[in-house]
């Protein structure tokens, strides 16, 4: 790919930004830190002072909140509608009790060493409450009004539009530089990929692998797309682990803990980046059904398993090498 | 009296008579206002099928924002324009790029029953070696993962 080109840090992960046109690349990275501290301030977890953060410390009452806040959410609803609640924003509560309760480099820091023993693990375990932690409610007890911009939750449940927001604001910013810089523009938020505008002759160039913070040379396969939308979701990252269990990001909301899948990481694309992430997630909760769910549905995906094996569905590329496996995570 | 009574009767009698027919004219009357002003309201305002039983149970009102390509009510995906297409591989596949063969590639197992064929085939190779350096001009590509 050629064009400008750039990349930094937001939200507690990385932002590439690429644009077709070079001479709009300061203009363009703007707009993208714009559209990323809009929705930090909306939709962060870990900020004290963001509107997620006030729903979830009074729930139980009816918070007027901004369109963007509401937009948020209206999506985090929609992929719970999509996925019959693979994907559900009332996890939060989940994701705290497992051990995920502030910033992941926070987190990350206390249980250093992804060890079950020793001093990390020791930590861990006293962070963690010995209770199992169970969903309540679930995604359709969220009272979300879109015309009068009003929001309540029972009391006790807590929202996380974690799932959704990353690919979401990559797709606002996207849209956002194709529009204001006239130029054709690849956004990746964690490796949530969302393109709008002309694409680069060759097409967005995009390596899918297990985590977004490789090299481009970590085992996995290189594809391109002209439009839309890719997303990863994976097991291997943002993980850690307590009394013997291994602990990660995704919960599946029918037990409240972190699922239990056969797939390490998932890679789907879609007309757009949200749809894309909404999809990969909701296939590491499903399983096994979730291949013929994708199929049925025409969202070209990539899944790797615990082994390593590769499974493509619904019109993904082989790679230019074979590829039946990978190295094991 | 008897006279009187005789005909107070009969005037009771046909009053009761015009009533029981106008009380019909009306019935009538009003069953078929009733239907003229259903369909003319179903001609004026037509009606719209619900798009799922989810998206009918669900609290979450209508409004769609302005920023979003599609409605946030919409109960389906949507599949991308085009299918992604593979790429020039020049950090190989399934393997480190600099160190194609290298022990973080096992060796190839049965591939999934289910799906696509999983090895590509010979042909399929690429045409630069894998490991080898893209041009100069190219960036490398974004990479996708777990995050």
């Amino acid at each position: 790919m050629t064009g400008g080109q750039a990349q930094w840090e937001a939200l507690g992960t990385s932002v590439v930004l690429h644009v077709t046109d070079p001479h709009a690349t300061a203009r363009a990275r703007t707009e993208v830190e714009r559209e990323l501290d809009a929705v930090d301030r909306a939709c962060s977890r870990f900020r004290d002072d963001s509107e997620l953060a006030r729903v979830n410390a009074r729930s139980g009452r009816t918070h007027r909140v901004s369109a963007l806040f509401a937009d948020a959410l209206a999506l985090a609803l929609r992929a719970a509608a999509l996925t019959d609640g693979d994907v559900d924003p009332t996890v939060g509560r989940a994701l705290e009790l497992a051990g995920y309760d502030r910033d992941w480099a926070l987190v990350a820091r206390e249980r250093a060493g992804d060890s079950d023993t020793g001093p990390a693990a020791e930590g861990a375990t006293r962070l963690l409450p010995r209770v199992s932690a169970r969903v309540r409610g679930g995604w359709r007890c969220v009272d979300l009004d879109l015309s009068a911009r009003t929001v309540r939750v029972p009391a006790g449940v807590r929202l996380d539009v974690g799932a959704t927001a990353k690919a979401w604001v990559a797709d606002r910013a996207a849209r956002a530089v194709a529009q204001r810089c006239a130029c054709g523009a690849l956004v990746s938020v964690g490796g949530d990929v969302a393109t709008a505008g002309g694409a680069p002759p060759d097409g967005w160039r995009i390596r899918v692998t297990d985590d977004h913070r490789s090299d481009p040379s970590a085992p996995g396969q290189t594809i391109s797309i002209l439009s839309g939308g890719l997303a990863t979701s994976s097991t291997t990252v943002r993980r850690w682990s307590a009394r013997g269990r291994r602990m990660h990001h995704i919960i599946d909301p029918a037990t409240g803990t972190p699922a239990s899948t056969p797939w390490r990481t998932v890679s789907v694309a879609a007309a757009d980046c949200a749809e894309a992430n909404i999809a990969a997630t909701a296939t590491i909760v499903r399983g096994e059904t979730a291949l013929e769910w994708l199929e049925r549905l025409g969202l070209p995906a990539r899944l790797v398993d615990t082994s390593g094996r590769v499974t493509r569905v619904a019109g993904w590329p082989l790679g230019a090498v074979a590829e039946t496996q990978e190295a094991a995570a | 009296m008897r006279g009187i009574h005789k005909h107070s009767s009969h005037t009771r009698d046909a009053a009761v008579r015009r009533l029981t027919s106008a009380n019909r004219w009306l019935i009538a009357g009003s069953v078929a206002l009733t239907g003229i002003l259903a369909e003319v309201a179903a001609q004026a305002f037509p009606g719209k099928k619900l798009a799922s039983a989810s998206a009918a149970t669900s609290k979450h009102h209508a409004s769609a924002p302005a920023t979003r390509e599609h409605s946030p009510q919409s109960q389906e995906f949507h599949p991308p324009e085009a299918s992604p297409e593979a790429s020039g591989e020049a950090q190989g596949e399934g393997g480190g790029g600099g160190n194609p063969g290298a022990s973080e590639s096992p060796p190839q197992t049965s591939e999934s029953p289910s799906q696509s064929s999983e090895s590509a085939p010979p042909s399929e190779a690429p045409s630069q070696p894998a490991g080898e350096s893209p041009p100069a001009e190219e960036s490398p590509p974004v990479v996708s993962g777990g995050s």
